[in-house]
């Protein structure tokens, strides 16, 4: 009798349970907090802060070989990594090229919004990190969760969980992080630049321009035909107009079903014994500086084209070159009406701002043909 | 080599291959949609048969 009820109460996770574990729960709430209360990339932070509590029950051993969240990671991201490149067709299916199409030239601010990316690759190594490690570390300034998840499962799996939060947490603080850097680099008299509405863009424009660009990028890097191929097929759905269930299902029942299984597998790379160590603080912080960077780097890029252009860009609509698409352009918008309640730069910023998805996506692409 | 200099390496070529890329991108897609504008314009002066 007492040997059994010793059996039972030594299987039981109270017994097991580590500060850490605590810990844990504690970030996993927060994040609950942050996504229902304040509505921060709800879609994600939920499943993610989930997963982070999943794996963080003593003997349950979600994460243990054959067990059911090492099932999804393994297969998910870790081993076929097929999670990042199906958001990719769900986010194709959901994006608009409309306004790069009819502007092309803010393709280059989707380069310039690449600054931070590189600049922190540096600032990583100075705190530390491995070559790799930096490169996952800096891909968090292109504000693009899904490339983050992937870059990191080629290049350093055990920052997966730490710079995926990073990067989801950062893209829904856009409107909080972006604003101060965009007042310090722009003049009243800048903001208040009114830019030309994008022309209205034909559907054969619509349709060739996912074939065209899915030729010159995998051509040019093929290390992101994956993401970049996934991408272009999903917008394919969309603008063709002859596979409106497919289009449909890339856009809801896929994308919704993708984002659970990544949301939990992210969250599940979080056990406290992996988490909890100085180097996820330095991400976090790195992060926010690949942001801030990235975010001025738009900027000054936008600027840089004025010197060289006749008709001149709003150097707001170059901080949405980090890509977070649509947040970041919205965020364009908002500075442009606090100094000209008339001034109507969205759809310009929504060129540099899809441009920086594929900008993050060839920076990505590279690091991989590099480092891997 | 050093960590450093890979690292300057790998910033060089990546930042240096996404400036080029993103350009070519750019300059191509132009050129592509000045054809898909010509071809437009050509499938609109066509005049519309009457069957």
């Amino acid at each position: 009798m007492v040997l059994l009820l010793n059996r039972v109460f030594s299987g039981m996770g109270f017994i097991h349970l580590t500060f850490g574990n605590i810990i844990m729960w504690m970030i996993a709430f927060i994040l609950i907090y942050l996504a229902i209360k304040k509505n921060y990339e709800p879609l994600l932070l939920v499943p993610i802060s989930f997963g982070i509590l999943l794996v963080n029950l003593p003997l349950a051993g979600l994460m243990e070989e054959n067990s059911l969240l090492w099932v999804f990671y393994n297969y998910g991201i870790s081993q076929w990594n097929l999670l990042p490149p199906l958001i990719f067709l769900g986010l194709g299916a959901m994006t608009d090229f409309g306004p790069l199409i009819a502007n092309p030239k803010t393709i280059l601010l989707g380069a310039a919004g690449q600054v931070g990316v590189y600049i922190t690759f540096f600032g990583a190594l100075l705190f530390g990190f491995t070559i790799c490690e930096a490169a996952v570390i800096g891909i968090i300034g292109g504000a693009d969760g899904p490339t983050t998840v992937y870059l990191a499962s080629k290049l350093a799996p055990k920052l997966l969980g730490a710079t995926s939060v990073a990067a989801y947490s950062y893209m829904a603080m856009v409107p909080i992080i972006q604003p101060p850097i965009m007042r310090a680099l722009t003049t009243p008299e800048e903001r208040k630049i009114r830019m030309k509405q994008p022309r209205q863009v034909s559907k054969l424009e619509k349709i060739g321009f996912p074939l065209f660009a899915t030729i010159i990028i995998c051509l040019l890097v093929p290390a992101s035909a994956p993401l970049i191929g996934m991408l272009m097929l999903g917008n394919l759905f969309k603008e063709c107009g002859v596979v409106e269930r497919l289009s449909k299902t890339a856009q809801n029942e896929l994308m919704n079903t993708v984002v659970i299984f990544l949301g939990v597998c992210i969250g599940a790379t979080m056990p406290a014994g992996v988490f909890l160590q100085q180097q996820s603080l330095f991400i976090f912080f790195l992060g926010l500086v690949a942001f801030a960077f990235s975010t001025a780097g738009g900027i000054m890029g936008a600027k840089l084209m004025n010197l060289f252009s006749k008709e001149k860009i709003n150097p707001l609509i170059g901080a949405a070159g980090v890509s977070a698409v649509p947040m970041a352009a919205r965020v364009a918008q908002t500075l442009a009406r606090e100094e000209d309640k008339h001034n109507f730069i969205l759809m310009q910023a929504m060129g540099p701002n899809v441009a920086g998805v594929i900008g993050t996506v060839v920076a990505a692409g590279l690091f991989i043909s590099m480092l891997s | 080599m050093s960590v450093w200099g890979e690292a300057v390496q790998v910033f060089l070529i990546g930042f240096g291959t996404v400036l080029i890329c993103l350009f070519l991108l750019q300059i191509s897609i132009s050129i592509f949609l000045k054809i898909v504008q010509t071809i437009e314009k050509k499938e609109a002066a066509k005049p519309v048969s009457k069957s």
